[in-house]
């Protein structure tokens, strides 16, 4: 009898990748079932198309240079003398929310009034911060000429986002220790922001309202 | 040292051991490497990954329990810092709004052999690239670094049931996208 569960199983029968007693179990099953017949070779075909893992090797001395990188990375850390660092770990998330609104609200172009409400895509996120507010931090930290380091390549901050595109909560860090450090995330860990509840959220929102009231 | 086993090396680490984290180092850069250039694609951006990876294994080791194994572990870490990268740079894509409307996805193709096999990768990279998070992370660990479910479970903290389903859709959407991609043209 045909099953997902079968079904799941073909992509490793293909690839030569079931063990037995799994394999011969799919190999009888193959016999007797069309349907896992067609879907076989639709995969047989598919591996064919993605083929191999040949992908350009990296530079030739490129291995050997990992260590003395992540090393001097490290020692970068440690040294105290990055002044603005604190700053900017203080601030990191709402500059990063406030430039985001800023970046949201005048260039996402809002859809057409059709009669019901024509919702900024931040809105439903940061209800409890209002959107005129946020735009007031936004440009109070491009006083402050911040607005380059938060979204920088690097060193940035942190990054509280809605994906414009999905409408999903979309929560992202930019570099993770910063994130970490980082006191208005407290005890929520890096890990969970990708998996954060809408409740958590709020929580988060209500936290950076209270420290975004500059 | 180098014969001493991962966890013999983070009970020296976390004994105050600095060296002991140079010998993980360079037993799993290799590994960490090519899980990141399969999630990013080209070598700048896994390179940064392979960086980061490390200095967040630096700063974690302390906390490190022996329930999971090193190599697991540092798998985890590697998935989640190139999510996070992806995630970032369609965030700046978005920032770029302008591009994002007539990025054309693939580029003219030049008809020799070698520039089609190179259309025809990334192609698949595109595809892989397009793929949800779960399904594109357990494709990359299950079809080009063959690990075993009960392994990628533990470093996507899933269930071994699921993943197999994620693995069969992924290569599903894989054809589906070349195939369309192919009939465009
Ligand atoms: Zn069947």
């Amino acid at each position: 009898m045909h099953t997902r569960h079968i079904e799941y199983l073909l992509p490793d029968y293909v690839t030569g990748r079931l063990e037995e007693p799994l394999r011969s179990g799919v190999a009888s099953h193959l016999e007797e079932c069309a349907e896992c017949k067609g879907e076989l070779e639709t995969l047989r075909h598919a591996f064919q198309t993605i083929g191999g893992s040949d992908l350009k090797p990296p530079p030739g001395a490129y291995f050997s240079g990992i260590l003395p990188g992540v090393r001097e990375r490290l020692e970068q850390r440690k040294s105290p003398s990055v002044l603005a660092r604190p700053l900017i770990t203080r601030f990191a998330l709402p500059l990063a929310v406030g430039v985001l609104a800023f970046v949201l609200l005048t260039h996402i172009p809002v859809p057409a009034n059709n009669g019901e409400t024509a919702q900024n895509p931040l809105r439903p996120v940061l209800s409890g911060v209002g959107s005129e507010e946020l735009m007031e931090i936004a440009l109070d930290q491009m006083h402050r000429q911040a607005f380059s380091i938060s979204i920088g390549e690097n060193e940035s901050s942190a990054m509280l986002a809605v994906p414009i595109l999905s409408g999903k909560y979309f929560l992202t860090d930019v570099d993770s220790s910063v994130v970490w450090e980082d006191p208005l995330l407290g005890d929520i860990a890096m890990e969970d922001l990708e998996t954060l509840t809408d409740a958590d959220l709020e929580v988060l929102v209500a936290r950076l309202s209270e420290r975004t009231s500059l | 040292m180098t014969d001493r086993s991962d966890l013999e090396l983070v009970q020296l680490f976390q004994n105050g051991d600095e060296s002991a984290f140079n010998h993980l180092v360079l037993r799993y850069q290799e590994k960490v490497y090519w899980v990141a250039r399969r999630f990013m694609a080209d070598h700048d951006n896994a390179d940064d990954v392979t960086q980061e990876v490390f200095i967040k294994a630096y700063g974690s080791l302390n906390e490190f329990r022996r329930e999971s194994s090193v190599y697991t572990w540092l798998y985890r870490i590697t998935v989640n810092i190139a999510l996070n990268s992806l995630r970032r740079q369609k965030i700046r894509e978005a920032f770029r709004i302008d591009e994002l409307f007539d990025a054309p996805d693939t580029e003219s193709v030049a008809p020799d052999e070698a520039a089609e096999k190179q259309e025809e990768r990334s192609l698949i990279e595109n595809a892989i690239a397009r793929l949800p998070e779960k399904q594109k992370s357990v494709f990359v660990l299950r079809y080009y670094e063959e690990l075993p479910y009960e392994d990628i479970a533990k470093i996507l903290k899933t269930s071994v049931g699921g993943l197999k389903a994620n693995y069969f859709h992924a290569v599903k959407k894989i054809q589906e996208y070349v195939r369309r991609a192919h009939e465009t043209y």
